[in-house]
C-alpha cells in the first residue's frame, strides 16, 4: 500500500442518488474516517459540462489513485473525464445505483453506500497500475490448412474477397495462377505457436522444416474416407456417394456394392446426418432395382429409419437391399485378398462375408488437426477431446481467436452440405482481420518459480494456454496471451501464482471491510 | 507418485484437544501435486481450523509451513524451531514425512492429518488411480508395461483368471481385467509368445510380505565404517 | 435471528456483474445486507476465502457466475461450483450450516432472476440461527 491517499470523487445529486442532503452529511462524514481515503470532492451534478472541467483541472497531488462513485446512467458514468495525473488503471468508477434506487425519495439508510465505497477503497489501495497493450497483427495473410478440393475452395474464396492466402496442404498442386494464393503444397504441419495476428505455423516439406507467418488461421474439413481404404486389396473400388450417379451411368457391372457409413470423423464414432443416410439409402435402392449388382448391401452401425426415411428404407429393403449392422467394436474390414468385407454382425452373431468389388461411402470431413487442438484452448486432457463448451463463439470460430474453422463435422456430413458456413465464416475472419491487433491484458497472472512445484496443473486449466513450462522446469505464464481471470491462481498447490490487481491480500482486506462495517 | 487424501477435519480436530500452538506443515512434493497436503491445503486446513477454534473458544493458535520434502531431515530441520514451539504438529505430508518429524523430535506430539493412500498416476486433472505396489520384483518386462500386481484384483502372475469376463475383472466390474489389457498390449508390440511362457510363481518375500524392506548402498556410504575401520552395522 | 444480515458475494465481472448490473435498470436495487467482492472470473475463488469470510463474522456467502456452459472464461464457474461443494462438505464435517454458502449461475440478462434467488437467499440465511463467528476478528 503507498503512502498516498485514494481521491474520492463523489456525487451528490440529490437527484439522481435518492439521498437527502442529511443522509448524504452521513455518508461522507462516515467516509472521512477511512484512512486510505483522502480528499472527497462532491460534485452536485457531475454529469454536466462544468462539473466535468472542474473534474479536469483538479489538482491530485497526494493522490496517485482514484475512485468515482455515482448514480449516472453506464453511458454517463463513461463520460466522465479521468483525473489528471492519475494513471488510468488506478481509477475505479462505481455505479452507486446497484446500491440504492435510483431517484426514490426518502429511501434507505446511506450504510450500503458506505460499504461499497470502502470496500472499493480498501482493493485499490492495493493495486499496482497495469496497462492493456495492443499488439498489431504482424501480416495480414490467412493460412488455410486442409487437404484436396475443399481446402482450395476455401483459399479461392478468400483470394476472391481480397485476401492474401496462404495455402497449405499435403498434396502436390499443379501451378497456380491467382497471385493472391500462396501455395505451400506437399507439406505436412508439425507446429503452431504465436498469438492471435502473429501466428508462426511451422511445417516439414520435402523432408525440410520451414516457418510461414500468418494473421489468422482457416482450418479446413478434410475429405476422408472410413478406415476401410482402397490401398489395402487392389481388387476394391472406392466410389464417393455423391459420384454414385456417374458411376451408375458408367456402365460396370461389379458382383456385390456395398453401402458404408463412413466414420471418418473423430469425434462420435457413428452418427451419420439424415441428408446423408436418405441419400445414401436412394443411392442403394436404385442400385438394386437396375440389378446392377448380384448382391447390394448396406453395412452401418445405425440403421436410421426414422420418419420419412422409413419409406426408403422400405423401399430399398424391398428392392433387394441387404441390410447388416455392426458394432464399434467389430468393424468392418476389407479382406486382403478377395473383394469381399469382413463384419460380425451383431444380430447374428456370426462374422459374415459381403461381396464387395465396389465399395461406396460418403466423403466425410475429419475433424481438427491435434496440433491445433492442443493450442486452439482446448484444456490439457491426455486424451485430446474438442471441447464445445467456452467464451462465446459465432460460427465457424474456435476457442482460439483467430483460428477459424469451416466444413468440419462431428459426424458424417456430405462435403458440399458443409461449404455453404464458408461465407459466413468469411464474414467472421473478416471481422477478425480489420480489427487489426491483439488486446495483451496487463492484470495478468505472474508466477513466483521459487514456490513453483513444476506440477503442470496450471498448465492444464488455463483456458487460453498462456500457462507452459519453461526450460527450468517451471511454470510461467505466456504475458500476451493472458486473460488475467485467475483460475491458474486459484488451482495452484503451491500458492506460487498471483494475479495483479486481485491478490490474495486485496480479496482478504475487502473481506475484512465488509465485516467491519459499522455505522 | 505417493497419492494422500486429508483425513476428515472433525477427525484432526479430535486429535488437537487441549492443545494450543498448533503447527501445521506441508510437502511440496506429491502431496501437493495430488492436491492434499501443499501450501493451499495447508491454508484450507488452517482456516477450517481456526473456524473451529473461534467457534468452540479453543483458543488455538494455528501457524502454517510447507517444506520441500518432508521425508528429509534436512528439510524438516528447517522449520525445527516451530516444531519445538508447537504443542502439536500436524503433518500434511505422507506417513513419510510424518514420521520423519517425528523420529527427529520424538518427544513432540506430531500428528497425522493425511491418510496416506497408494502409488498413483494422474489419470487427468483430478483423478488419479493405483498402478504400483512396490513388490520389490518388477515384472513390467514380461507384461508389456501393465503391472499385474497392483492392477489385478488378485495379482496374478499368469493371468487371466476364469473370472474374466468383456475385459473387465469379476471383483469389480468397473475395472478392466489387467490381463485382458496386458493381452492386447502384448498383440500391439508383437510380443504374445509371452503370454503362452509359464512365469515361475512371484517371490514374495521382496514384497511387503517379506517383512519391513532397507536397501543399503554400500557405494554411497559417506562413513560406511566407524573411526576404527570397523565396519558400521545398518 | 436479530441484527443486520451481513451476506458476503463473489461476483464475477462478466456475465455475473452485467446481470446484477441490470438490476438498478429496473428501479430495483440489491437488498441491503449483500456486500460485493467483484473478481475477475469466479474461477477465482479459493475456499479459503469462503472459510475465510464466515470467520470474519458473514452470516452467508453467494458466489455468483456465469452459467457453467457458458463461462466467459470456459473453466472459471465450474471450478468455482466445485469448490463451492467442496466448502459445504467442510462445513457439514465441522457442524457449521452448509447452506450459507450457495452458488448462483446466471446469464448477463437475468436480473430479476438473480434479484429473486439472492432475496430468497437472503431470507434462508436469515431464518438461520445467529453466526457464532460476529465480531470475532475485530
Amino acid at each position: 500500500m503507498t503512502g498516498k491517499k485514494i481521491l474520492l470523487l463523489v456525487s451528490s445529486c440529490t437527484v439522481c442518488s435518492g439521498l437527502d442532503n442529511r443522509n448524504f452529511d452521513r455518508l461522507i462524514s462516515q467516509i472521512k474516517q477511512d484512512r486510505r481515503i483522502g480528499k472527497i470532492l462532491e460534485l452536485d451534478q457531475i454529469c454536466r459540462a462544468e462539473q466535468k472541467r472542474k473534474i479536469r483541472s483538479l489538482n491530485t497531488r497526494g493522490s496517485d489513485r482514484a475512485i468515482i462513485a455515482s448514480w449516472c446512467s453506464r453511458e454517463a458514468l463513461g463520460k466522465i473525464p479521468l483525473p489528471k495525473g492519475i494513471d488510468p488503471s488506478l481509477v475505479e468508477v462505481l455505479d452507486l445505483s446497484l446500491y440504492s434506487p435510483k431517484g426514490v425519495k426518502g429511501q434507505p439508510s446511506p450504510e450500503p453506500l458506505m460499504c461499497a465505497i470502502r470496500e472499493t477503497a480498501a482493493r485499490l489501495a492495493l493495486s499496482e497500475p497495469v496497462r492493456d497493450r495492443r499488439i498489431r497483427f504482424s501480416s495480414d495473410a490467412v493460412a488455410v490448412i486442409g487437404s484436396h478440393e475443399g481446402a482450395m475452395r476455401a483459399a479461392r474464396a478468400l483470394a476472391q474477397h481480397g485476401y492474401k492466402a496462404i495455402l497449405i496442404i499435403p498434396q502436390k498442386l499443379p501451378k497456380q495462377k491467382d497471385r493472391n494464393i500462396e501455395v505451400i503444397d506437399e507439406a505436412v504441419i508439425k507446429n503452431l505457436d504465436g498469438i492471435p495476428g502473429n501466428f508462426q505455423i511451422s511445417y516439414v516439406q520435402h523432408e525440410e522444416e520451414k516457418k510461414v507467418a500468418c494473421a489468422a488461421v482457416l482450418l479446413v474439413g478434410e475429405r476422408c474416407l472410413a478406415d476401410v481404404r482402397p490401398p489395402t486389396n487392389p481388387r476394391v473400388r472406392f466410389v464417393p456417394l455423391e459420384r454414385f450417379d456417374e458411376f451408375m451411368s458408367s456402365g460396370a457391372k461389379p458382383k456385390g456394392i456395398v453401402f458404408l457409413d463412413d466414420l471418418g470423423s473423430l469425434t462420435s464414432a457413428s452418427d451419420t446426418s439424415v441428408p446423408l443416410w436418405h441419400s445414401l439409402l436412394e443411392s442403394a435402392k436404385n442400385a438394386a432395382s437396375a440389378g446392377l449388382a448380384e448382391q447390394v448391401s448396406v453395412i452401418a452401425r445405425d440403421i436410421k429409419a426414422a420418419g420419412l426415411l422409413e419409406l426408403v428404407w422400405k423401399e430399398a429393403a424391398e428392392s433387394g437391399v441387404k441390410f447388416i449392422r455392426y458394432d464399434d467394436k467389430s468393424r468392418p474390414k476389407i479382406d486382403k485378398v478377395e473383394p469381399m468385407i469382413m463384419v460380425k454382425d451383431i444380430v447374428l452373431g456370426e462374422t459374415l462375408e459381403i461381396p464387395a468389388d465396389v465399395i461406396v461411402a460418403p466423403v466425410t470431413t475429419r475433424p481438427w488437426e491435434p496440433v491445433f487442438i492442443e493450442r486452439m484452448f482446448v484444456p490439457g486432457d491426455w486424451d485430446v477431446r474438442v471441447r464445445s463448451r467456452g467464451p462465446q463463439r459465432g460460427i465457424g470460430q474456435s476457442p482460439c481467436d483467430g483460428i477459424f474453422v469451416v466444413g468440419y463435422a462431428g459426424f458424417a456430413k456430405l462435403t458440399d452440405q458443409s461449404y455453404p458456413e464458408l461465407g459466413a465464416v468469411l464474414s467472421e475472419l473478416s471481422a477478425f482481420l480489420n480489427r487489426g491487433y491483439h488486446i495483451a491484458k496487463g492484470a495478468i497472472a505472474v508466477i513466483d518459480e521459487d514456490k513453483c512445484s513444476a506440477c503442470n496443473t496450471c498448465v492444464r486449466t488455463c483456458p487460453y494456454r498462456a500457462a507452459r513450462m519453461n526450460d527450468r522446469w517451471k511454470a510461467e505464464i505466456i504475458a500476451e496471451k493472458c486473460a488475467g481471470c485467475g483460475n491458474c491462481v486459484a488451482v495452484c498447490p503451491s500458492r506460487a501464482i498471483e494475479l495483479k490487481n486481485c491478490t490474495r491480500a486485496q480479496i482478504e482486506s475487502q473481506l475484512l471491510v465488509s465485516q467491519e462495517a459499522i455505522f | 507418485m505417493i497419492i494422500g487424501e486429508r483425513k476428515p477435519i472433525s477427525e484432526i480436530a479430535k486429535m488437537l484437544v487441549g492443545k494450543k500452538k498448533i503447527l501445521l506443515c506441508g510437502c511440496k512434493t506429491c502431496v501437493a501435486i495430488c492436491m492434499a497436503g501443499g501450501e493451499k491445503e495447508v491454508a484450507e486446513l488452517a482456516s477450517a481450523l481456526r473456524l473451529i477454534s473461534d467457534r468452540d473458544n479453543l483458543g488455538w493458535e494455528i501457524e502454517e509451513s510447507v517444506v520441500e520434502r518432508q521425508c528429509e531431515k534436512e528439510w524438516v530441520r528447517a522449520i525445527e524451531q516451530k516444531i519445538i514451539d508447537a504443542d502439536a504438529t500436524v503433518s500434511l505430508a505422507c506417513g513419510l514425512g510424518c514420521q520423519t518429524i517425528s523420529d527427529m523430535y520424538p518427544a513432540k506430539h506430531v500428528f497425522p492429518g493425511l491418510n496416506t493412500s497408494f502409488l498413483g498416476v494422474p489419470e487427468e486433472q483430478g483423478v488419479w488411480s493405483e498402478k504400483c505396489l512396490a513388490c520389490g520384483d518388477c515384472v513390467l518386462y514380461y507384461t508389456g508395461g501393465i503391472c499385474p500386481v497392483a492392477r489385478c484384483a488378485k495379482s496374478m502372475r499368469n493371468g487371466p483368471c476364469g473370472g474374466s469376463s468383456d475385459n473387465k475383472c469379476e471383483v469389480n466390474l468397473e475395472t478392466d481385467c489387467a490381463w485382458a489389457m496386458i493381452y492386447e498390449r502384448l498383440k500391439q508390440q508383437n510380443r504374445l509368445d509371452l503370454m503362452l511362457a509359464i512365469s515361475e510363481p512371484k517371490d514374495w518375500s521382496k514384497s511387503h510380505s517379506g517383512g519391513r524392506r532397507k536397501i543399503v548402498r554400500k557405494d554411497l556410504l559417506i562413513q560406511p565404517t566407524d573411526r576404527t575401520g570397523k565396519e558400521v552395522k545398518r | 435471528m436479530t441484527g443486520k444480515l451481513n451476506i458476503v458475494a463473489f461476483v464475477c465481472e462478466n456475465h455475473a456483474f452485467s446481470a446484477l448490473r441490470a438490476i438498478s435498470v429496473s428501479g430495483e436495487s440489491l437488498p441491503e445486507s449483500f456486500h460485493i467482492i467483484k473478481l475477475p472470473c469466479t474461477g477465482r475463488l479459493e475456499t479459503t476465502h469462503m472459510l475465510d469470510a464466515l470467520r470474519a463474522g458473514a452470516d452467508g456467502i453467494a458466489v455468483i457466475g456465469c452459467l457453467e456452459e457458458n463461462c466467459y472464461h470456459d473453466v472459471g464457474s465450474m471450478l468455482a461450483r466445485g469448490r463451492v461443494e467442496r466448502v459445504k462438505e467442510i462445513l457439514k464435517d465441522i457442524q457449521i450450516e452448509p447452506d450459507r454458502v450457495e452458488m448462483f449461475n446466471v446469464a448477463s440478462v437475468s436480473s430479476s432472476l438473480l434479484l429473486s434467488r439472492l432475496r430468497k437467499f437472503e431470507q434462508k440465511i436469515g431464518s438461520l440461527p445467529a453466526t457464532p463467528f460476529k465480531g470475532a476478528m475485530r
